[in-house]
């Protein structure tokens, strides 16, 4: 008997077909291996080497004997192997390392944020493309309930959870609680409804609230709300970064859903599905969403691309990422304060040129796609 | 001997092709030498299935395919224009930098859907007016009324002020007018017509059709008319090519072809039609006629034909014994009654978003569905047909009335409280190629419902079945792994009716669902479903646009006009002794010519 042909097997053979494709993937995959193996490129402190390192230096250690050094100069009184190949910044900094440990968050906090804006995104998406304006009817009394669970939520947010609401721990035991509240408001919706009674059924237009939040916070320009964030962060970390660059780019990940959601909708299949009665998770996890991977994968890899540079943004305005951390962004701000030395900015922004391109040009790859 | 025209010599044309499944570029043979010659002033049909090369012969023909993935291999295209100057080789010109002199002025062509081939932010008389005045040099004034004139040949209903309204506020007929307009704009020598009245109902088809015959009488034109319907070939063609898998394997007068066809193709494709005079037990299929086998000496393919097959005889059903059949079906107790049936569909909203104007798709309807009938429902597009037959199975909210289904009420449920019961009523829809998911096996499609109803014990058991059911369908255990784009059309629609019936249903809807398929394979859908049919025993509303496939199938016919039904009773009376005038309208209008005995 045949076998069957995965999905990941036709990408594969479709990108195949384009030429340079090939050359990109490679890139890409260099650039996760680097960021992978960054302590192992660069020096760290506080690990052991068990092979000498390709740069002898630590992205963060300051050897001020040694600072604004141009990759030109002779640097005479170092050996070849611990020459900073590209120079170093205002606090002896060797940049070469930098680039490596930027790397490193860099993608970290592109793909991160990514995976959360499309999460976030392809529910939205689902349920404004899937429901509409009219095919959300629920009956009153569970609109009700539901109102009161998301109620209770709010009042967990505003009472238990005011000290600081980004420690680590607050980001579990609100994961966690959602989690459970949910389950028990679906529990009591499925006892409520066992009890035969007449009831008004409201329609909900899901569409309608969807969208027009999305305008509502697509209205106002990206950086503000950025910036506007960040102070009430208190204590800087690359999680927290994640989290707000998520939550602030998933509207336009919604928005193509929604649109290749009311696409397929018209298809027959769908129709089909619900013909066969199947229940709607079924038809969102096994028909809707392999039909929307390869448009996700699109809009994803240009989200990578602009996450990227919104992080190098942040670092360059100092805010967001801890001080002490190394980025591509950050280097590049120590230029300002020495404008002559092209070194602190050519190298940094080149990589991040590069890693943009490569993830637009992968998304273009993945738009040739059938 | 008249004079020549167009003349296609030996014409060889390949499309590139890539495999996925073998990652293999590979050529295909899309039009494989083929000679015809076309006269002036005459008709010539080109008939033939989906994937025949009809369509790429007749864009050849104007150079427009894209080049690649197509390739002109060989042969040429002698076009003679007027006054018997040189013949030009089409073939031998560049597509993109000589042949736009020649498009339009000599050689016009008119496509299948009328609904996107008119540009929707131009009006009509503008876009009619720019194709005269590309090919001419005359002012704008006179392009404006040269359109208005050639509006009133083509029997436009006010002609001048059609001229400024936009294509969104015609009807596909009309539109399909202002097509013709626009190709006969500029006197051409040559019309092409791909499928024109394909998209059309059989009402406007006629009324397309005489225009047709009329405009070649007053212009003199020579018309390639490419159709896969051999009734309206016959209505209109002098001459006819059949063409089947890149060959042209008959040609001559239309009479001799169709009443002394001598290739088994063409044999069987003219008997495979649903005959209109007489009711027969079994469609006749074209592998009745011809088969393909491997010449033992050459190692080709070749076609080669059965002996006569007895299915032609012995096959007829009398009037008196289908009618005995039926009315003992309309003792048995009605398995779904409708009664009052309203689905309406708002189409102006008040400020608070309350509907205030409503059309009204389905509109006062009642009958009922006796258990073992097959009742088919006819009428024009946009009669409500489908809303009907979406409405009762409840994959449509009715504004008002009952749906009885089995002495329980549906239309009230809820999708939760309905779920259960889809496992009882099934449908098939229309459209093929986009009824399975396309990143979804086959087999995976057909065993997804009864994993989710949970019939038969386990997935072992069910994937038995799944093959079971494949080879009712005639296909095999071995394509179980395949995806839907490895599937011709026919084969889709077969995969379909197997997963509805996978949940054995006691009632289908079939939506159209042969409407989109060649006539050979409509012919073996066709007697699939009798069998099934037979053998499962299930009750069917069978709906379709055309009435002689409504005939072979069903027991009872329904006739929708407008979101009403006009008239409702057994088939043959329905189809001998009409009582609307609508009916009757809608009867004389399939095309017959002298095919029709």
């Amino acid at each position: 008997m045949l076998k069957p042909i995965l999905y990941y097997q036709y990408i594969k053979n479709d990108l195949r077909r384009q030429p340079f494709a090939k050359y990109h993937f490679y890139i890409f995959c260099f650039l996760i291996s680097v960021a992978i193996t960054a302590p192992f490129i660069a020096k760290q402190p506080t690990m052991t080497q068990f092979l000498p390192p390709c740069i002898p230096y630590d992205a963060m250690t300051t050897r001020l004997s040694d600072k604004l050094l141009s990759p030109f100069d002779p640097q005479a009184n170092l050996s070849w192997y611990r020459r900073h190949w590209l120079g170093t910044d205002g606090m002896g900094r060797d940049i070469a390392a930098g680039l490596v440990a930027g790397t490193r968050i860099a993608l970290q906090v592109g793909l991160g944020s990514v995976a959360l804006a499309a999460v976030i995104g392809l529910f939205a998406g689902l349920m404004s493309g899937y429901y509409g304006d009219e095919r959300f009817r629920m009956e009153r009394r569970c609109v009700l309930l539901w109102l009161l669970g998301w109620a209770i939520w709010g009042f967990y947010l505003h009472v238990f959870a005011q000290q600081d609401w980004c420690a680590t721990q607050f980001y579990t035991t609100t994961i966690v609680f959602t989690i459970l509240l949910i389950i028990v408001l679906h529990i009591l919706e499925k006892i409520i409804t066992s009890i035969k009674h007449q009831q008004l059924v409201w329609i909900i237009p899901i569409d309608y609230f969807v969208m027009r939040s999305i305008d509502l916070l697509q209205a106002i320009p990206f950086l503000i709300i950025l910036l506007g964030l960040m102070p009430f962060i208190k204590q800087k970390s690359v999680s927290n970064v994640i989290l707000i660059i998520g939550c602030v780019t998933w509207m336009p990940i919604a928005r193509m859903i929604r649109a290749q959601v009311i696409r397929l909708r018209t298809r027959v299949f769908i129709q089909n599905a619900e013909a066969l009665g199947y229940p709607t998770w079924r038809i969102w996890v096994f028909h809707l969403i392999p039909n929307l991977l390869t448009p996700l994968l699109v809009a994803m890899s240009f989200g990578v691309a602009n996450a990227i540079m919104a992080e190098g943004l942040l670092s360059f305005l100092g805010v967001g990422l801890p001080d002490d951390l190394v980025t591509w962004g950050s280097i590049c701000q120590a230029a300002r304060a020495n404008a002559t030395h092209w070194w602190l900015v050519l190298f940094p922004s080149g990589a991040i040129l590069l890693t943009v391109l490569i993830f637009n040009w992968l998304g273009e790859h993945l738009k040739q796609l059938k | 001997m008249q004079d020549k025209i167009l003349e296609v010599d030996n014409l060889k044309i390949q499309f590139q092709s890539f495999d996925r499944r073998t990652f293999k570029e590979t050529k295909i043979v899309a039009v494989n030498g083929i000679h015809f010659t076309l006269y002036k002033g005459e008709t010539v049909g080109i008939v033939g299935e989906s994937g025949s090369g009809k369509s790429v012969t007749a864009l050849s023909l104007m150079r427009l395919l894209e080049e690649p993935p197509s390739e002109l291999v060989s042969g040429s295209i002698l076009f003679y224009p007027e006054g018997g100057s040189k013949p030009v080789d089409f073939a031998q010109l560049r597509p993109d930098e000589d042949m736009p002199p020649y498009r339009g002025k000599h050689l016009a062509m008119i496509f299948q859907e009328p609904m996107t081939s008119l540009n929707p932010v131009y009006t009509c008389g503008a876009q009619v007016a720019e194709a005269i005045l590309i090919h001419n040099a005359i002012s704008k004034a006179a392009a404006k009324q040269k359109t208005i004139e050639l509006f009133e040949k083509v029997k436009l209903p006010n002609p001048a002020q059609m001229y400024d309204r936009y294509p969104h506020e015609l009807s596909g007929g009309q539109k399909q007018r202002v097509m013709i307009a626009m190709a006969m704009s500029c006197d051409p020598a040559i019309l092409i017509a791909d499928e024109p009245t394909t998209a059309l109902d059989v009402t406007v088809q006629k009324e397309i059709l005489k225009l047709t015959n009329e405009l070649q009488q007053n212009f003199g034109t020579s018309i390639l008319f490419i159709t896969h319907d051999l009734g309206v070939i016959a209505e209109i063609a002098d001459r006819v090519l059949v063409m089947y898998k890149g060959n042209i394997v008959e040609s001559g007068n239309v009479e001799d072809v169709f009443l002394r066809p001598q290739h088994p193709y063409t044999k069987g494709l003219l008997a495979c039609r649903p005959p209109l005079g007489q009711r027969l037990k079994r469609l006749p299929v074209v592998s009745d006629f011809m088969g393909e086998r491997v010449n033992a000496i050459t190692g080709a393919k070749e076609l080669y034909e059965k002996d006569q097959p007895n299915i032609v005889f012995n096959n007829t059903i009398s009037d008196a014994e289908a009618l005995t059949k039926s009315s003992k079906l309309l003792e048995n107790a009605p398995m779904m009654v409708v009664k009052n049936l309203n689905t309406w569909f708002p189409t102006k909203k008040n400020l608070w978003g309350k509907p205030i104007e409503w059309f009204k798709a389905v509109n006062d309807v009642s009958f009922n569905v006796y258990e073992g009938e097959t009742l088919g429902l006819v009428g024009e597009s946009g009669c409500g047909k489908t809303t009907l037959g979406r409405t009762i199975l409840r994959l449509m909210r009715p504004q008002s009335g009952e749906i009885i289904f089995e002495n329980q009420h549906l239309e009230h449920l809820e999708q939760d409280a309905l779920r259960p019961l889809r496992k009882k009523m099934q449908i098939v829809f229309q459209d093929p190629y986009s009824s399975l998911n396309p990143r979804m096996t086959i087999g995976a499609a057909i065993l997804e419902p009864m994993q989710v109803h949970k019939i038969y014990e386990n997935d072992k058991i069910r994937k038995e079945k799944v093959i079971e059911l494949l080879e009712t369908v005639s296909m095999t255990a071995e394509q179980y792994h395949r995806y839907p784009h490895e599937f011709s059309g026919g084969q889709r629609q077969r995969i379909c009716i197997a997963r509805a019936l996978a949940l054995q249903p006691t009632f289908l809807v079939c939506d159209e669902s042969v409407s989109a398929l060649d006539v050979s394979v409509q012919a073996q859908v066709l007697n699939l479903l009798m069998d099934l049919k037979a053998k499962m025993k299930f009750t069917c509303v069978f709906i379709s646009h055309d009435l002689s496939v409504v005939r072979f199938i069903s027991d009872r016919i329904m006739v929708m006009n407008k979101g009403r039904i006009e008239e409702i009773g057994f088939a043959d009376a329905i189809y001998q002794n009409p009582q609307t005038e609508y009916t009757q309208r809608l009867i004389e209008a399939i095309p017959k010519g002298i095919i029709t005995k």
